[in-house]
């Protein structure tokens, strides 16, 4: 039982979490667009001035300065936030499905310093399953869910879904690791999700962003799903 | 092309890096769609809009950073005196 609760409270989490990102990313927006609207169209006047950079803009600077915030900075923030959330999401439910099977753990071995140390049986399967989760999640998304398939059988997300997860974790890494310019990595990890060729800018329209949020949400919630069922 | 909010000219604004946009009425999204697809112009609409003080609500559309500011006002001014 208390596996089937921790993968309810881990799932109203992250929900609750990506509902909260995205509201961010909207309300941001439409800040930053009522701003626009003020002055540009109804012919306010604005100034803000940062003390600490001494920087100093008027309505015409912010007016530049806001497309760039949103079509840029919030739409890329916001989606890095998404993808954060589907790891901690995918490394909460694989720590709870191995604290409660760690037969799947059985052939793992373990330095006979963590044993000498640990306070008692728990604690050493503990140090197994965080090992094992940390080096998981270096690796491809689709070895994310190779391991959680053949682990705990759920049946879920799609192949198709796989894909286009693992095309949204290459363009976050993009602008984590390449300055927002599609590379070979890029095109390699994407696959036949690929969206833009190496040496092209990378954008995240709002449809795509959009598009990326619902999927990993489904994807979140069909895993969890699947996983109550079986606990 | 008028915005018919502000009762002022459309302006294409200035997004620099991040391309040229456009603030305008929901209700003449159409309108411009129109013009730039005309033109072979990349972009996109926002799902969302604003509306301040009750007037109508107003949206933007956001275009490629292939375009610039000044051709994108050429298409909408000409369109403005083809009224």
């Amino acid at each position: 039982m208390a596996t089937y609760d921790e993968i309810r409270d881990l799932l109203a989490r992250v929900l609750k979490d990506l509902d909260a990102v995205h509201d961010y990313y909207v309300y941001t927006k439409l800040a930053w667009r009522t701003i626009v609207q003020s002055t540009q169209v109804e012919g306010r006047r604005l100034r803000y001035l940062n003390p600490i950079t001494g920087n100093e803009v008027n309505e015409n600077a912010i007016a530049a300065l806001s497309q760039h915030y949103v079509k840029n900075y919030l739409a890329r923030s916001t989606l890095e936030e998404f993808v954060a959330l589907l790891e901690e999401f995918m490394s909460g439910l694989m720590r709870v499905w191995l604290a409660a099977f760690p037969g799947s753990l059985a052939k793992k071995e373990v330095r006979f310093g963590v044993i000498l140390s640990a306070r008692d049986r728990d604690s050493i399967i503990q140090e197994v399953i965080d090992a094992e989760i940390h080096a998981l999640l270096y690796k491809k998304v689709a070895d994310w869910f190779d391991y959680l398939n053949h682990t705990a059988k759920l049946g879920c997300p799609s192949s198709e879904e796989v894909g286009r997860i693992a095309e949204i974790k290459a363009t976050r890494d993009v602008f984590v690791h390449n300055k927002g310019l599609a590379n070979s990595v890029y095109v390699q990890k994407a696959g036949q999700f690929a969206r833009f060729r190496a040496g092209d800018p990378v954008e995240i329209s709002e449809e795509y962003h959009e598009q990326s949020w619902r999927l990993l949400r489904k994807v979140v919630q069909d895993l969890a799903e699947a996983a109550l069922a079986k606990s | 092309m008028m915005n018919t909010s502000a009762q002022r000219p459309l302006v294409v604004l200035d997004g620099g890096a991040a391309g040229p946009y456009i603030m305008l009425p929901l209700t003449q999204v159409e309108n411009v769609r129109a013009i730039l697809d005309s033109h072979d112009v990349s972009y996109w609409v926002d799902t969302w809009a604003v509306s301040l003080d009750e007037n109508p609500y107003m949206t933007v559309i956001n275009i490629s950073a292939k375009f610039d500011v000044d051709s994108i006002q050429r298409m909408i001014d000409a369109a403005n005196e083809a009224e």
